[in-house]
């Protein structure tokens, strides 16, 4: 496995693999290329008919692949880097990867299932209420401990401690409170125009209150009067109160769906 | 086929809502997403016979039909 050194070398290594001979499952890798560089978190395995790129996550990596069309398949042995291996295949519903039975051959097992949804959002003057605020840098601890304990880690676009705090520091994070006690949070990414939710955790002794839905309102009723015009957010297929939340708030199927494939 | 209207057709086989007479601009309104870029990426490479660098795929490039036709035909003279 070697290190991706920089930009140049990463695009030389697409520009051959980028093609209709070849089936991936880059394009997370290709939106966040320049920032794995960047912290020299991105290797490569490169053979005669794959290129494989290994995202360093501390505890496993994620699996960025590129598999010639013919020749389905990956050698074992570049596929234990001494930790879990995690690959994600984002597909539409109507058209199944072919690439499934490789990572299978190749000791992958089925982890869980996400679909994406998404609600057009428009320009409204709301009255946002007062019991959520952004988080603070002092609730740093109590997110970060929220989401290992209730966020899946190979999967829900988990976050290392230090990434957390930067994620308060920049606005990234609403916190909800009953009373003066803090209850649970919203994680959020902004995009150009949209937003995209990336995840709602709610401490155990406050649920069933309704504050994951009176986050969501607030979040909606907050980027559409700040002119954003969508929402989108992945949400595992077996989570049924999410499912039945972002239904309450009209969020539609896009058609894409992403299993996550794991191999310990 | 023009190289503009096989562009048009690339992009409402990844989204059919696309509306080339509407002003939207393909990236920041989210007509394609990072997944449908590449798709876009392989689909360009097969009918213009042009390999659209990942350095390329800056909004600049991607804003509409007009700016994706000047990159590509760049690329074809490069």
């Amino acid at each position: 496995m070697k290190q991706i050194v920089n930009n140049e070398l990463f695009s030389k290594l697409l520009a051959k693999y980028l093609n209709k001979e070849y089936i991936n499952n880059a394009g997370r890798l290709i939106r966040d290329y320049k920032f794995l560089i960047g912290e020299k978190r991105l290797y490569y395995i490169e053979k005669d008919n794959y290129l494989l790129f290994f995202e360093y996550r501390k505890d496993f990596y994620n699996l960025y692949y590129f598999i010639s069309k013919l020749n389905l398949f990956i050698d074992t042995e570049d596929l234990n880097p001494g930790k879990p291996v995690v690959a994600d295949e984002v597909y539409r519903e109507d058209n199944l990867s072919v690439s499934t039975d490789a990572l299978l051959e190749a000791g992958f097992k089925k982890y869980l299932t996400r679909i994406h949804m998404f609600i057009k959002i428009g320009v409204k003057d709301v009255q946002l209420s007062d019991n959520i605020r952004f988080a603070c840098e002092d609730e740093a601890d109590l997110i970060f401990e929220l989401q290992n304990k209730y966020i899946d880690k190979y999967t829900g676009n988990f976050l290392f401690k230090e990434e957390m705090v930067n994620e308060v520091k920049n606005n990234l994070i609403f916190s909800i409170y009953e009373g003066m006690n803090f209850a649970g949070y919203l994680r959020f990414r902004i995009n150009s125009k949209s937003v995209s939710l990336e995840g709602i955790v709610i401490e155990p002794e406050f649920r069933g209150k309704g504050y994951s839905k009176e986050l969501v309102k607030y979040f909606i009723d907050y980027f559409s009067k700040e002119g954003y015009n969508k929402i989108d957010l992945w949400v595992r297929d077996d989570n049924v109160s999410a499912l039945r939340l972002y239904d309450f708030f009209n969020f539609e199927k896009t058609g894409y769906k992403c299993d996550n494939y794991i191999k310990f | 086929m023009e190289v503009k209207e096989k562009i048009i057709e690339i992009i409402q086989s990844l989204n059919e809502d696309f509306d080339p007479d509407e002003e939207t601009d393909i990236i920041e309104d989210g007509i394609l997403d990072s997944f449908d870029i590449v798709n876009f990426i392989i689909e360009a490479d097969e009918a213009f016979g042009v390999k659209i660098g990942v350095e390329e795929i800056v909004p600049e490039n991607f804003g509409n039909v007009e700016s994706i036709q000047k990159l590509i035909e760049r690329l074809k003279n490069s």
